[in-house]
């Protein structure tokens, strides 16, 4: 795009930086009014809806929610889904991922393709047999049973994204440790691991914000506050009691923060893998 | 992989028992091994399931009624093709998928073009646009629910101003306007999956291209529409259809916006499986339906893979 400038019909720098400043706009800005609203008292948003007025600002709101509602509860409850999805995942991932990447045998781009076609399923679908499967296994509202949900859902990315993380690397260094004796394991764990560190922690932060953020198979999976996600808290404090708004948009940031400082974290390199790993086939 | 040797060093035959076991598997068992883990669990909870649930779709099984499934061979299906509640959802969820797909590709497109200049900063615009795909779906929804409010919501105001007027009920209580409302958040945190895919498709484009097409008296428009777009044609083929699947598949953001409602006038296809199965606790007849739009899908993936003629020319 070197020589756009020259062109007859080529955009010109300035309005290129006008349309990505509106991109960037579009993007952050209902996050950032939905982050003035909920430490806006609830009387100023009712009055004056579209008001900028930055006096008595404060996190009453916050307050409110942490201190009345189950909300810390479920938050806490999302931390340990997603934290074990994300170690559940990304070790059976990688493996996978490694193994698809590395060994030469029959049936490898049918696994492959298995794993592409697994994702076309309806999820709906699945939800009622998982129901009946997770009540027989014990598993019905448990936070372990929602994680093996999530680490199913989530694995065929993983294998994809891992597996063109190994790609990236170049086989010769295996060859030469194993030449120098080392082992397949222990050139996997030795050698290559530590080079596709990065790659693991986009991926992880990917499988954990899935996990995060989900609703459908919470909402069926778990039915008291043991393991109940604050997606369904959410949704479920929505319908009972219609929040005020100042409470709601807490509610939400509460829940998005964690969100924004992972994606801040690992988004550059999530970004670059999932591309990646969706281009090649 | 195979040509090289076995050599096993002496520390490693001193480890312990699971890697001395793990270092006598070789080539394809070693691989075998690695991949066991995932296949057993992907079979467990998709694979099973699927095939439970494409029998529970051939059988009758109302929790409210009783616990045991009786096999009624098609009966739920004859019922779902005469069920007006089916028809109306196949209606919305074609239009939901139709103008999702359509205003998806073009906002990505655009958006793709404009990051696709390279420049100090441009990671940061990049990844910014980004960020409502990451969003949770729950606070996505509610988010725009009350930004698009009919009395306190501040894009219902801001748009007043400029003469657009929603109406007195806002638009979700607006039957001929709620799915819409709908499509524009699925709009706002589903184009950045395109943008995605076309930006690294544009990437892969080498910059000498435009080069010699400058020199030939192409214009920057003819240079898009004769030389990228048909560069693009794989990337836009895969991302089309894994978010066609996407739209079909999914009902979360409608569950979470309007339930469907005001009446049914969002219900999509599989928020009706979801509701018969969460609501009435018709296990058999949502599975029915789930079956339906998986055959759906795979017969609309044929037809998308055979009209764009993916894989002959190449």
């Amino acid at each position: 795009m070197a020589v756009t400038g020259k062109s007859r019909f080529a955009l010109s720098t300035i309005s290129i930086n006008v349309g990505v400043a509106l991109l960037i706009g579009f993007a952050t800005l209902p996050l950032i009014w939905t982050a003035y609203t909920s430490i806006r008292p609830e009387l100023e948003i009712i009055k004056h809806p579209t008001g900028l007025m930055f006096g008595n600002l404060g996190f009453d709101a916050y307050r409110e929610v942490w201190r009345y509602t189950d909300f810390p509860h479920l938050l806490g409850n999302s931390v340990v889904v997603s934290l074990m999805t994300m170690v559940m995942s990304l070790t059976l991932g990688t493996f996978a991922g490694y193994a698809l990447s590395r060994a030469n045998f029959g049936g490898k781009q049918g696994i492959l393709l298995f794993y592409m076609l697994v994702r076309v399923i309806p999820g709906v679908l699945l939800l009622i047999p998982i129901y009946i499967l997770m009540q027989k296994l014990n598993l019905l509202d448990t936070r372990f049973g929602l994680a093996l949900a999530y680490t199913t859902f989530t694995l065929p990315a993983a294998i994809w994204l891992m597996k063109g993380f190994f790609d990236a690397l170049p086989v010769d260094l295996e060859n030469a440790a194993r030449i120098d004796g080392c082992s397949r394991m222990g050139a996997m764990w030795r050698i290559v691991l530590p080079l596709v560190r990065p790659g693991m922690a986009a991926t992880g932060t990917l499988v954990a914000i899935e996990a995060w953020n989900d609703v459908l198979f919470a909402l069926m999976i778990t039915s008291t506050n043991e393991a109940r996600t604050w997606p369904v808290g959410m949704k479920l404090l929505i319908g009972e009691f219609q929040l005020p708004w100042a409470q709601l948009t807490a509610t939400a940031m509460m829940s998005v923060i964690p969100v924004l400082i992972a994606f801040g974290l690992a988004g550059r390199k999530m970004v670059a893998g999932l591309t990646a790993g969706g281009l090649k086939e | 992989m195979a040509k090289v040797g076995r050599k096993v060093g002496y520390a490693e035959r001193r480890a312990n028992p699971l890697a001395r076991f793990l270092n006598v598997l070789e080539g394809k068992a070693f691989a075998w091994v690695l991949l066991i883990p995932s296949l057993s669990l992907v079979s467990l909870f998709i694979v099973y399931p699927l095939f439970r649930g494409i029998r529970l779709s051939l059988s009758e099984l109302e929790l409210l009624k009783g616990p045991d499934a009786k096999f009624i061979g098609l009966e739920n299906f004859k019922t779902l093709l005469a069920d007006p509640q089916v028809g109306n959802a196949a209606k919305n969820t074609l239009i939901y998928t139709g103008v999702g797909l359509v205003t998806q590709i073009a906002l990505g497109m655009a958006a793709a073009l404009l990051l696709s200049r390279e420049s100090k900063f441009i990671w940061a615009a990049r990844i910014a646009v980004m960020l409502p795909w990451f969003m949770p779906p729950v606070v996505t929804a509610y988010m725009w629910r009350f930004m698009l409010d009919a009395q306190y919501g501040i894009v219902t105001i801001l748009v007043s101003h400029i003469g657009i007027d929603i109406g007195g009920q806002g638009i979700w209580a607006n039957p001929d306007k709620a799915l819409y409302g709908v499509l524009f958040v699925e709009l706002w945190r589903s184009y950045p999956f395109f943008t995605l895919f076309i930006l690294a498709g544009i990437q892969g484009i080498p910059a000498e291209l435009r080069e010699s097409t400058a020199i030939d008296g192409a214009s920057s428009f003819q240079h898009f529409r004769y030389v990228m777009l048909p560069l693009l044609k794989p990337v836009l083929f895969v991302s089309t259809i894994l978010e066609a699947i996407k739209l079909i598949n999914s009902p979360t953001l409608v569950l979470l916006m309007t339930e469907g409602g005001p009446g049914d006038s969002t219900m999509v296809v599989p928020l009706l499986a979801f509701k018969k199965a969460y609501q009435a606790f018709d296990f058999g007849y949502a599975s029915a339906i789930s079956v339906a739009v998986l055959i759906g899908i795979s017969g609309f993936a044929m037809v998308y893979i055979r009209s764009v003629g993916f894989g002959k020319e190449k």
